[in-house]
């Protein structure tokens, strides 16, 4: 079968180098026509600087492209989209200050030149407008690209590639994905792939996703790249998820990696935190969550369910109108965070680099941060320099974090910044701590690590409350798991480690 | 990748040395009357206000803001002092250090509590100060007879070492200390390179960002007083070349505008190097007018030099 099939791209021992640091090294694949290709890896594979490549935005060092069997070699990324291949990056590539129709045929605006040198603006809108249409895709081409919602960009994003293609004269183009699912939610992951398999009837897709469960359902094959070199493929038809993990680590990776096994239901019937009737209108109402000592109370429901709002109200990063939260016993009257950081209550933000690191001081200053005051004398304010550097070191070495003190954080892998992240609340020597979606972007294998270490400080009686977006890890981990719905509270359930609810069994509860 | 960061990291911290040895060599051989004492006194003369002043911006360039009333806030506190001074004599210059510590308290929770950029309302305020100071002495200079204020700056409490040159020492080795030993110098650093990730770290931000700006306004407050002591007077615009020249400083010592990187002895350096490149043209017969020209691009070409490009995405 496969070799009937007909080659579309092929790619011959490419290999990339950044300032001495191979992130490819001989790498070869052919893309077959119409089909859906997965690049998977961890981070820092080299998946998305294969696909850069491909798309002409970094030069090779060496090695050949051929393009239906002719030598393609981009210059930059507008030659590779003329030619009929086009990315869409993780990092969206609109202009939000500009309309719809600007941004569709930005760069390409020569196609749209009236005689007397003004571009015929109703021409692009017009195009634009059709195109939307037979792609299905509800906005307006004549307004600006910032009142879209992100689901809508991502979707122009991609049929702008049809459409540079078309005014090339190519009727197939390649759309290369990176990361295209990474803040989307659930419902709108779906809606994209079932359109992004209805679009590979006329084109053909790679795509990157962090999301390998996703990868299964929708790729045709899926490649793994790991330290920059092509260690093997995946058919999703006949693997499961956990050989692409293997191959992706390099090294068998545990079936159990949220430690269910380790799991440990008999925690202390003592409250640390109880909220009550916690109202903020319209984002979340009437929120009642009781987390006891040494518990794992995972937070789930649809991305927009109010439960991300939830956990910043409670940490006092946003106000709420009504309702009480209190902590050890004790009522904090309207949060703020440096009260509830007295209180011993900590907060770990989904967005690491804007939130949780500070990318360009060292790790070492990173860990200390929320126990500096405490770590200098009172008289001079003077900080305990040695006390601090035990802290510290102590905290590298158990939260195994691959890094020496005075490295700059923004050097670290995702991983290993989220492990700063947990290190300077731990060695706060907390109670509580709320966690938003604590392993986004990262990899599998730092995600096994940092879920044990959870494991290990619950089992040392600080308690969690985990907001997730993933309904695996909500499930794995969580003792208990409430689900919300609309800004409510649709379902809570105990989730020992013996009688773990269905993906299935909570879905129902989140739509 | 790492070992070429690393020598280019090592190149920027030592880089203001670096030009100060190259600096000083080529006024000393160009005039042997450079390195001569009395040049040498004065020069050190010379920087004592603005080392003050340089000191108190470190502290708002490590947080990334900017305070740009500096120099309107010593001319403010400086008229404060000289009007005062026949009736407090030295209580006076107390008067000028909490004035300029009022200022400096004003610039901050405006910026904290309204969060308006912090240099708009600088800037702002610098004029309200400029303009203030002018009523305040009806436009012509405040002359100073009081013998305890006029003592301020020309006597002198330990051995026969004049205050206006022992002033600036002790206000170096209290900021080194509270910028690199303390946990409020710390946090100066961790708002610096992200304010946000520092509030969710449970650090008190605005009071933080608040007290730096106070800091600051007493150093704006004590040159002042010290220069109105010095010159008998208190004049209208008198700490006008502050502003340029201490963020000079601090930008030629190597911290950086974007806050998070840099030091106070970097400062010091930066003081010291303005100072040097200043008595040299002043050697080379350059008038006032064109001595400002060549700081402007001393002070481009050090920005240049020390900015961490990789770190923004835009220039704006």
């Amino acid at each position: 079968m496969r070799g009937e099939r007909e080659i579309l791209f092929k790619a011959e021992g490419i290999t990339k180098q950044f300032s001495g640091v191979r992130a490819l090294n001989d790498v070869s694949i052919e893309i077959y026509k119409n089909e859906i290709l997965g690049l998977s890896g961890e981070n820092g594979a080299g998946k998305s600087t294969l696909m850069k490549v491909i798309a002409g935005v970094y030069s090779k060092d060496s090695g050949r492209m051929f393009l239906k069997d002719r030598e393609y070699n981009p210059a930059n990324y507008r030659e590779g989209t003329s030619q009929g291949i086009s990315m869409v990056f993780q990092e969206q590539n609109l202009v939000p200050n500009l309309f719809g129709y600007e941004n569709i045929f930005l760069s390409h605006e020569k196609f749209f030149l009236k005689k007397s040198g003004v571009l015929n603006t109703k021409a692009m809108i017009d195009k634009t407008r059709m195109y939307f249409e037979q792609f299905e895709i509800d906005a307006d081409p004549a307004k600006r690209v910032s009142s879209y919602s992100f689901h809508q960009r991502q979707l122009v994003e991609i049929v702008r590639a049809f459409m540079i293609s078309e005014l090339y004269g190519i009727t197939h183009p390649f759309i290369l994905l990176d990361e295209p699912t990474a803040a989307l939610a659930e419902k709108e992951r779906e809606l994209l792939f079932s359109k992004v398999t209805k679009y590979s009837e006329n084109a053909t897709f790679c795509l990157i996703s962090h999301r390998l469960s996703e990868m299964m359902t929708y790729c045709n094959r899926i490649m793994v790249l790991r330290d920059g070199e092509l260690v093997g493929e995946v058919d999703p038809k006949t693997s499961e998820e956990h050989d692409l993990h293997t191959m992706m680590v390099g090294r068998e990776v545990s079936r159990d990696i949220y430690g269910t096994s380790k799991q440990e239901d008999g925690f202390r019937d003592e409250k640390a935190m109880e909220i009550k009737g916690l109202t903020q209108e319209g984002v979340y109402e009437d929120i009642n969550i009781d987390l006891n000592k040494g518990m794992i109370l995972g937070l789930g429901g649809l991305v927009g369910c109010g439960k991300r709002d939830l956990g910043k109200a409670i940490y006092g990063i946003t106000e709420y109108q009504s309702g009480n939260i209190l902590v050890n016993g004790n009522s904090v009257n309207k949060g703020q965070i440096s009260l509830m950081v007295k209180k011993r209550v900590g907060y770990i933000p989904a967005e690491r680099k804007g939130f949780g690191i500070i990318e360009y001081l060292p790790v070492s200053w990173n860990i200390s941060l929320p126990s500096i005051f405490s770590l200098s004398n009172n008289v001079l304010m003077k900080v305990d320099r040695k006390k601090e550097s035990s802290l510290i070191d102590k905290y590298i070495k158990r939260f195994r974090i691959k890094a020496s003190p005075e490295d700059m954080c923004f050097s670290l892998s995702g991983g290993n910044q989220q492990k700063v992240v947990l290190a300077k609340w731990i060695a706060k020597n907390l109670d509580i701590i709320i966690l938003d979606n604590p392993t986004r972007g990262v990899d599998v294998g730092a995600k096994e690590e940092i879920y044990s270490l959870l494991r290990e400080i619950v089992k040392e009686g600080v308690s969690i409350l985990m907001i997730t977006d993933d309904l695996l890890e909500l499930i794995g981990l969580s003792n208990q798991i409430v689900i919300m719905k609309e800004g409510r509270i649709s379902e809570i359930r105990d989730a020992g480690k013996n009688s773990k609810p269905t993906e299935k069994e909570l879905v129902q509860y989140m739509v | 990748m790492k070992e070429s960061v690393n020598k280019m990291t090592a190149l920027m911290k030592y880089l203001p040395l670096l030009l100060l040895v190259v600096v000083s060599l080529f006024f000393g051989i160009l005039y042997p009357r450079f390195f001569s004492i009395q040049n040498v006194l004065n020069l050190i003369r010379q920087m004592s206000f603005l080392m003050i002043v340089s000191m108190g911006m470190t502290f708002i360039i490590l947080m990334g803001s900017i305070d740009a009333s500096v120099g309107a806030n010593a001319t403010f506190c400086g008229v404060i002092g000289a009007l005062l001074a026949p009736y407090l004599g030295g209580g006076a210059i107390i008067i000028g250090l909490l004035a300029g510590a009022g200022v400096g308290a004003v610039n901050g929770i405006i910026v904290t509590k309204v969060k308006v950029p912090s240099f708009l309302v600088t800037l702002a305020l610098m004029g309200a100060l400029d303009g203030a100071a002018l009523l305040l002495m009806h436009s012509s200079p405040v002359n100073i007879s009081n013998q305890t204020f006029l003592d301020f700056s020309n006597g002198s409490l330990l051995f026969s070492f004049p205050n206006v040159d022992l002033i600036p020492i002790v206000i170096i080795v209290i900021c080194y200390y509270i910028i690199t030993k303390t946990a409020f110098g710390r946090s100066l650093y961790a708002i610096g390179g992200n304010e946000q990730a520092t509030f969710y770290s449970g650090i008190k931000v605005r009071h933080i960002q608040v007290i730096a700006f106070m800091i600051s306004g007493v150093m704006s407050g004590l040159a002042g007083c010290l220069q109105a002591s010095m010159f008998e007077a208190a004049c209208p615009y008198m700490g006008n070349s502050f502003l340029m020249n201490s963020i000079a400083a601090v930008v030629i010592g190597g911290t950086q505008l974007s806050g998070g990187v840099g030091g106070p002895l970097r400062t010091v350096f930066g003081v010291v190097l303005i100072a040097i490149i200043g008595s040299g043209m002043n050697f080379m017969g350059l008038e006032p007018a064109t001595r400002q020209i060549v700081t402007g691009a001393i002070m481009i070409l050090a920005v240049s030099v020390n900015i961490d490009r990789s770190k923004m995405a835009y220039v704006k």
